[in-house]
């Protein structure tokens, strides 16, 4: 009687496991069967954005359906981010986001969500480390040199960030906690009027992210100590790592990743997973 | 856009959320620290 009841009971558990892995295939096998929307949790038109459509093409042509980019900014992307945290976890709303938007700001803000428990991670994306720069008339001319000044200077060395946190001033704060050193923070509202002053001589440094400020670095209206990654960035590989040039270990990287909705099936992240990583083998992305 | 693409055994799912966990450890710790707040 045991031993039938048992077998009775195993055979009930294989069904039940096949009918959930059946339909746990269906979903990701049908998936997707309707155009899925990309939440930017910041502005249109920033280097976050452009990246993302710049990989819109691949990412239609391996899912097969229309991607529609979300731009939702606010809170330090806060808002946008707590959009996909609160969708439903079939693969249709997913998040697409900076380390700025997704690490630096769940502590910085109190978001309604928690980013180690409310999303399945889909994929690292492309990265752009940060580097110091500086007016071109502050005395430093490497940064050794910057360090020693900011110690002589103490406090008085100015650093601009974009916003009162964010990713420039987690890196500035970071740069005096691995050297010894402060600056006073000038906060603006964005990395463009922050880079402006900067080569208008208003404020002293930054801790930008490196894409952003390339082009004034290449022509000579701003100068930069050092990249803050390993390895040195190879859009311009003048310019060393902070390694190599004396703050070991302040490193610093602005990399990008895809976010889905807790409880996504795996299958769904996987189909996923595979289309940005098609995306980011095209050329055009890097 | 001087993009760097991350090196292939970083793009699974599963090499990712090992990196945002060691991330999410690290940067918390630094930002409480520095006592930085959103105005």
């Amino acid at each position: 009687m045991k031993r039938a009841l048992f077998a009775g009971l195993a055979v009930f558990s294989a069904v039940s496991l096949a009918v959930l892995t059946s339909a746990t295939a269906a979903l990701a096998q049908g998936y997707p069967s309707k155009p899925v929307t990309v939440v930017i949790p910041l502005a249109a038109g920033g280097a976050v954005d452009t990246m993302v459509r710049t990989m819109l093409d691949s990412l239609r042509a391996t899912l097969g359906q229309p991607i529609l980019v979300e731009n939702m900014g606010g809170a330090g992307g806060t808002t946008g981010v707590n959009r996909v945290a609160k969708a439903a976890p079939d693969g249709y709303t997913i998040s697409v986001g900076t380390w700025g938007t997704h690490v630096v700001n769940a502590f910085v803000y109190s978001p309604p969500y928690d980013l180690g428990k409310d999303f399945e991670p889909v994929a690292l994306l492309p990265s752009v480390p940060h580097w110091f720069i500086a007016r071109k008339n502050l005395p430093p001319t490497d940064m050794k040199g910057l360090v020693a000044y900011m110690k002589e200077n103490d406090g008085k060395v100015t650093a601009a960030s974009v916003g009162a946190g964010g990713s420039s001033a987690v890196c500035a704060y970071y740069l005096g906690k691995l050297t010894g050193t402060k600056t006073t923070l000038v906060p603006y509202r964005g990395g463009a009027p922050a880079l402006q002053d900067i080569v208008a001589g208003n404020v002293d440094t930054m801790c930008d992210l490196a894409a952003n400020s390339l082009s004034q670095v290449k022509a000579g209206n701003i100068k930069a100590y050092a990249v803050t990654a390993k390895k040195r960035w190879f859009a311009a590989p003048e310019v060393p790592t902070v390694y190599e040039a004396g703050a070991p270990g302040v490193e610093v990287t602005n990399w990008l990743a895809a976010y889905a909705p807790q409880g996504t099936p795996k299958d769904v992240v996987d189909k996923l997973n595979a289309a940005f990583r098609t995306a980011m083998a095209d050329p055009a992305v890097a | 856009m001087g993009l760097e693409i991350p090196p292939p055994e970083q793009q699974t799912p599963a090499a990712f959320a090992a990196y945002l966990k060691a991330e999410l450890d690290k940067w918390s710790a630094v930002v409480r620290e520095s006592g930085i707040k959103a105005q």
